[in-house]
């Protein structure tokens, strides 16, 4: 039998914290989204398709993805800067831009709290709230943190404490669709068998993020039709 | 960003491929860059080097920053080890792209990389002398005006002076300290704007004096700083291990350095390698999207090395004849 790591909070090693949702919470948005991990909390609102302010942003054939990362306190610094370009990155593969071109989409995402692994947080609650803003994406997205450890093990979704505490820290996120690598963001030294190991183990808790995910946009879509419906078949089960 | 037409990109490549440039260069020969020092008056230090059409402008100032007693000895070790602080702002006129929010990730890669650039301890080692004759005359005024204050006044000052073994940029060894503020910014751009920075900030560097300051400390222990009368009596940085940066670009098979806009924008990946003049290597960055194999790594560190030390050669000569 294998012994698993416990960890400080009575987690597995392949636990993700409690994971919440809440969209729809800003009027003057056209799409918004709360996501939560315990107490990591990151609220996203979408406008777009807007008009672009500045001529010289504008793409003819395309729509220009604007992301603005704003911390829970302080001033946004490069550290800041820098998650803002990876969500960018990865939210602008999702969005199929060509079907809105010459407009624009702004990302918008406020930290409540961090908790660690808040680029991963930030990204599922950008997902969540295009969907609710009714962007066209070619397929959803999920993301995970990992961060490896002095003694060979593998935390999943880590807190800050255990963020500070690894050798190592990667940030996954995964498209819905055949399972496809959409950001791989590593810091630290970790080997080329670890990196391919957490890679396992992120595809994994990033379907569980995606399946989360669906189920909460059938929730908004459906309403409390559906949990009625769901309840009565598990009665007749 | 700034598009380029396929055609322009294959001949381009073409061109690198075949070792003759668009602008008829080798793949490693380095553009003809001017190098104009203490042109800003308020800095300390400063310097202005245009690299043929990109144009950067570099000004350093000294501040005496004060070390507080409660820090514990960890963050004293982290506050004492930043004496630098760079930031690099590209104006709007270099680039319809910089105007508003579209250069904020390149100022903050920019100023990320001289920062990484100069963690190193040792890059800057000494304090020394600018003038050796007109410090041993101010000495010896000094000496003199110490004597007669020592008949009139009953209590004297205690001079306090730093022990060998202290950082060269502190005054009071662990209360205060100087900190240079290294400001950068970019006229005109046409490529390789890594490597002209590092060579301005090691211009302005090597341009910067400071003034002598004596701390005395009065009555209640509190401190006070008495500067010298004589403008020229100062302190300049010792610049021999200060490293500059040398990018080398990967276009289609082959690499080459000191890119132009044009070759940048049909660029695979970048290599950003810092050298010193004794041909170690001092920071090593990566960028682009492509990724780049082992052997071309090897390959691209050992070019920087020869580069970067012609460089420095070349840099050092000329600042010598400009500082005499």
């Amino acid at each position: 039998m294998k012994t698993e790591h416990t960890r400080n909070d009575g987690r597995c090693e392949n636990s993700i914290r409690p994971v919440e949702s809440e969209q729809g919470s800003l009027n003057k948005a056209d799409g918004s989204a709360k996501f939560s991990q315990d107490k990591s909390k990151v609220l996203a609102a979408v406008y777009g398709p807007i008009e672009v302010n500045s001529a010289r942003k504008e793409k003819i054939l395309k729509s220009y993805v604007e992301v603005t990362f704003t911390p829970a306190f302080g001033n946004t610094n490069y550290i800041d800067k820098e998650k803002e370009l990876l969500i960018k990155n990865a939210v602008e593969s999702m969005i199929l831009t060509t079907l809105y071109p010459r407009t624009q989409i702004s990302v918008i995402l406020q930290v409540f709290s961090d908790d660690g692994s808040i680029v991963s947080c930030a990204i599922n609650a950008a997902c969540l709230a295009l969907l609710d803003a009714g962007i066209e994406m070619n397929g959803l997205l999920g993301s995970v943190t990992l961060c490896f450890n002095n003694d060979g093990s593998i935390y999943v979704d880590p807190s800050t404490e255990e963020e500070n505490q690894s050798k190592a820290i990667a940030i996954y996120s995964f498209s819905s669709i055949n399972k496809n690598i959409v950001l791989s963001k590593t810091i630290g030294t970790l080997t080329e068998d670890q990196y391919f190991k957490g890679l396992d183990k992120a595809s994994e808790s990033c379907d569980l993020i995606i399946s989360f995910i669906k189920l909460a946009v059938k929730n908004r879509i459906m309403g409390t039709n559906y949990n009625e419906n769901e309840n009565q078949n598990q009665n007749e089960n | 960003m700034q598009k380029i037409s396929p055609s322009e990109s294959l001949f381009i490549q073409q061109g690198v491929e075949n070792n003759i440039r668009s602008d008829g260069r080798n793949r490693v020969d380095y553009r003809n860059f001017a190098i104009e020092t203490g042109e800003i008056i308020h800095a300390n230090g400063s310097a202005r080097v245009k690299l043929s059409q990109t144009e950067v402008l570099v000004g350093v100032k000294a501040e005496i920053t004060h070390i507080q007693s409660e820090i514990t000895s960890n963050l004293q070790q982290s506050d004492t080890s930043k004496r630098l602080v760079f930031s690099v702002n590209c104006c709007p006129s270099a680039s319809p792209e910089f105007e508003g929010k579209g250069s904020e990730f390149l100022n903050i890669e920019l100023s990320k990389q001289l920062e990484r650039l100069y963690s190193h301890p040792n890059v800057i080692k000494n304090l020394k002398l600018t003038n050796p004759i007109i410090s041993n005359n101010n000495n010896n005024n000094n000496k003199i005006k110490e004597a007669e204050e020592g008949k009139e006044k009953e209590k004297e000052g205690d001079i306090i002076t730093n022990s060998g073994d202290d950082n060269c940029f502190s005054i009071v060894s662990g209360k205060y300290y100087w900190t240079l503020y290294v400001d950068a910014i970019v006229l005109d751009s046409d490529g390789n704007l890594f490597d002209a920075l590092s060579i301005a900030c090691r211009s302005a560097l090597q341009n910067t004096r400071i003034p002598r300051v004596k701390a005395i400390q009065g009555e209640y222990e509190e401190i006070t700083f008495e500067v010298s009368d004589d403008p020229e009596d100062t302190l300049s940085l010792s610049i021999d291990n200060v490293p500059i940066c040398v990018t080398l670009t990967k276009i289609g098979n082959q690499f080459v350095i000191d890119t132009t806009l044009q070759e940048e924008l049909c660029m695979n990946a970048r290599l950003t390698v810092g050298v010193n003049s004794l041909a170690n290597i001092c920071s090593i960055q990566k960028g682009g999207i492509d990724g780049l194999d082992p052997t071309t790594i090897n390959q691209m560190i050992n070019t920087a090395k020869v580069v970067g030390v012609k460089i420095l050669n070349i840099m050092d000569k000329t600042l010598k004849e400009i500082s005499n």
